[in-house]
């Protein structure tokens, strides 16, 4: 059975136009590459020490 | 050889001199990408559309610049109506590749057009008191707002979504099954329209709603998505870069526009059969009302006008009657005064004037005289001048006629008879002289008169001897 206010509270403000700046901002913008590539400089730093 | 990351050269070791990424890590995550790519891009072509916004951001996960996976999605994002999602999308896109990228395109196409902007934020916001309605326990409000969001974005899923529970809420389960199935149209897998289309209908519902959900794919292929898409894939084969056509503009202005003229169109029929109509009755209730007025007052004046002719015919006679009365009491006739004119009888008979004293007797209307004493002369004058004087105008007359001057004839034997009604002679020679004439007729009438009045005399039977010769 569908509880209805339960199935409300799944559906979020949609974003406006202006808000397109924010949202590019808090896009996850790291791939698998990036993490590989921290943790490459992680182990560099760390055997330099 | 250059890194396929970052485009750094790549050492011996295999190693990249700039980013330190293995050559071999680098190729297996954009390998690894491109497959979700195309996973998602083989569910983006079936309008499996949130299957596909899941492969697409796991292709990002492995590699974040592959352009047309970051297009795609944006893509799919726009599809479903979610514009600033889209937008957010090719912006980043852009970023990463700034020349030779569709999503600048994109981009553009929305921008350049003012009035999609604003649909766009007026869709949203709409949207979003919609939510706040629904919070609130405004169904009504929040159905009406709900309607015009997918008025102005028909391919808006979540709106949908919202109006098929809406109309669960409502208990009217037709719509609701109506709305979930405009979103299958758009989104053939969408998981929160199963999962409501399936508690409204039952678990067979599922498989019928699948197959519909496929046919209204393969109808819209067919039907070139009549309604709702404004962006349309063409024919993509996996591994090779995204192609889209040229942004076209809603549909719904064209709804819009249609909406007005129906509008007009409704109007301009409610006016000419309601209306003008009325107005019509109106006028000709009120020209009837006139016109009955007008006839009323137009009676009652022609009774006034046959009322005053009437009114006016009986003056006139009593004025005739009291003139008539005026001139019996004051002794006056046409011939003017009696009185007046006996005396001047009598003194042209002093004067020995015989034919003046004639004319003023012949004037006299002797009954008309009340006084003896004026009857008596008048009398005297008639005896002594009236015989006399007839003889004459005869005696002229004849000579007349026996020179053949008809005309001057009958001037005077007319006056011999006036003068003397009993002077046989002058009637005699009046019808001779008409006889001579040829007027018949007129001669028959005094030859009958000489018969009539002197009956015993001589004219009498020569009277009788012309008029047998006239019959």
């Amino acid at each position: 059975m569908i509880n209805f206010d339960e199935e409300i509270k799944k559906f979020k403000p949609s974003l406006e136009i202006g808000d397109v700046e924010s949202t590019i901002y808090d896009n996850e913008m790291q791939d698998i590459m990036d993490v590989m590539q921290q943790v490459n400089r992680g182990q560099i730093k760390d055997e330099n020490q | 050889m250059n890194c396929m990351r970052c485009g750094g050269p790549l050492l011996i070791t295999g190693y990249c001199s700039q980013c330190g990424l293995s050559e071999d890590y680098v190729k297996k995550c954009i390998r690894t990408s491109n497959y979700y790519y195309n996973r998602g891009l083989d569910k983006a072509i079936v309008r499996d559309l949130s299957g596909a916004i899941v492969e697409l951001k796991k292709s990002l996960r492995y590699n974040k610049k592959n352009i047309i996976a970051r297009n795609l999605l944006g893509l799919c994002y726009h599809e479903m109506g979610e514009i600033v999602l889209a937008l957010s999308e090719w912006v980043i896109s852009t970023h990463f590749q700034p020349n030779d990228n569709e999503a600048d395109d994109y981009i553009k196409s929305i921008q350049n057009n003012p009035a999609r902007l604003d649909e766009v934020n007026t869709t949203i916001r709409k949207y979003n008191q919609t939510l706040t309605y629904l919070r609130q326990g405004d169904y009504d409000l929040a159905l009406i707002q709900l309607k015009r969001v997918l008025g102005l974005s028909p391919n808006f899923v979540n709106g949908h979504l919202l109006l098929a529970l809406l109309f669960i809420k409502t208990d009217n389960k037709e719509r609701a099954k109506k709305a979930l199935r405009r979103v299958l149209r758009i989104d053939a897998n969408n998981t929160l329209a199963l999962k409501y289309y399936r508690e409204i209908a039952g678990n067979p519902g599922i498989s019928r709603h699948a197959e519909s959900a496929d046919r209204a794919n393969s109808k819209r292929s067919q039907s070139e998505e009549k309604d709702e898409p404004k962006l349309k894939h063409r024919e993509i084969e996996s591994g090779s870069r995204l192609s889209i056509d040229q942004y076209v503009e809603s549909s719904n202005n064209k709804y819009t526009f249609i909406g007005i003229v129906v509008g007009l169109l409704v109007g301009i029929a409610v006016m000419y059969f309601l209306f003008i109509p009325q107005k019509t009755d109106e006028l000709a209730d009120s020209y009837d009302t006139l016109k009955q007025e007008y006839n009323e007052e137009l009676s009652s004046k022609n009774k006034d006008i046959s009322s005053l002719k009437s009114d006016k015919d009986s003056m006139q006679d009593s004025i005739d009657q009291l003139t008539a009365e005026l001139n019996k009491l004051t002794g006056e006739s046409s011939s003017g005064n009696v009185f007046e004119n006996i005396i001047n009888a009598a003194k042209s008979y002093i004067d020995t004037d015989k034919e003046k004293c004639a004319e003023y007797l012949v004037k006299v209307d002797i009954d008309k005289v009340d006084s003896k004493d004026a009857k008596k002369l008048y009398n005297q004058l008639y005896a002594s001048v009236m015989p006399g004087i007839s003889t004459e105008y005869y005696n002229r007359g004849y000579s007349a006629l026996m020179a053949g001057n008809y005309e001057e004839a009958l001037k005077q034997l007319k006056l011999a008879v006036e003068y003397d009604e009993e002077n046989d002679n002058a009637l005699f020679y009046l019808g001779r002289t008409y006889h001579y004439m040829h007027e018949d007729d007129e001669a028959k009438k005094y030859y009958q008169q000489v018969m009539t009045k002197f009956p015993d005399s001589r004219r009498a039977s020569q009277a009788e001897g012309h008029l047998n010769e006239l019959s």
